[in-house]
């Protein structure tokens, strides 16, 4: 999946499969222009059945407000089917926007892609 | 530095790649720190998202005029457009980063960001325009 289409590339979204748990891979920058269409392609990947994301931020340059936004919406969703939603991956500039959102007390965050797996279980 | 923008989102891209030039471009003692770059840009893609999406309710074509300057420790940005009056900063923060999952209102984020990540930010509305300054460290 990407956002070619748009003309100007600056984000892409890949969703991976990991033993049962989803791994949302999001890569460039997540901003105002694209929020809206990254949270189209992310529409319905949170389901009862499939209630366990991690979300890598290892490649994520930048995120807005309203990346912000969905991954507040995501993290609501999860909660209502009673899965788990583990980000993974910030780069400090990343975490200094999660932390005085003070979104950092609200969600799981770890360093690794591998702890995430881990508490995602 | 000036940048002159289009009322559109996807003059957004455009936005963050000048920002990103311009810190690269500043030079001399003291340096920009690495934090520099991102806060600036965010600071300004939050601003100009919310001109964008609320100060031309009639639609049509406007220009928004960014201006960037250094000043000593720090960069002054300023953001210029014609839409409708509007102070962002007239109300207070809205948002409450002690609430719970459950509880946190799906946005009012980004005039919290600029409050947060500037020294200090200020708007005045003169000449028929809206004015939004604020002030980024090093």
């Amino acid at each position: 999946m990407n956002l070619l289409e748009k003309g100007y590339v600056t984000m892409t979204v890949t969703v991976e499969n990991a033993d049962g748990i989803q791994v949302v891979v999001l890569e460039g920058r997540l901003d105002s222009m694209n929020a809206s269409s990254v949270e189209g392609q992310l529409n319905g990947l949170v389901t009862a059945e499939h209630n366990r994301i991690v979300v890598d931020m290892a490649k994520l340059d930048y995120i807005s407000s309203a990346g912000l936004r969905l991954i507040l919406v995501m993290a609501k969703q999860v909660k209502q089917v009673g899965g788990k939603l583990v980000l993974c991956g910030m780069q400090s500039h990343i975490r200094e926007v999660f932390e005085i959102s003070g979104f950092l007390s609200i969600l799981t965050v770890v360093e690794t892609r591998t702890e995430a797996l881990t508490s995602a279980v | 530095m000036e940048l002159r923008l289009r009322n559109t989102l996807e003059e957004i891209p455009r936005l963050l790649d000048g920002v990103e030039a311009f810190v690269e471009g500043l030079e001399g003692d003291p340096a920009p720190g690495p934090a520099t770059g991102p806060r600036l840009g965010l600071c300004l893609d939050e601003a100009i998202t919310n001109v964008i999406s609320y100060a031309f309710p009639e639609g049509g074509d406007h220009e928004i005029i960014v201006s960037l300057i250094p000043n000593g420790d720090e960069v002054i940005a300023e953001i210029i457009d014609d839409g409708i009056p509007h102070d962002p900063l007239a109300r207070p923060d809205p948002v409450h980063v002690e609430a719970t999952l459950e509880d946190r209102p799906i946005g009012g984020l980004g005039i919290h960001l600029i409050r947060k990540l500037s020294r200090s930010v200020a708007y005045r509305h003169e000449d028929g325009k809206n004015h939004l300054t604020f002030h980024i460290a090093y």
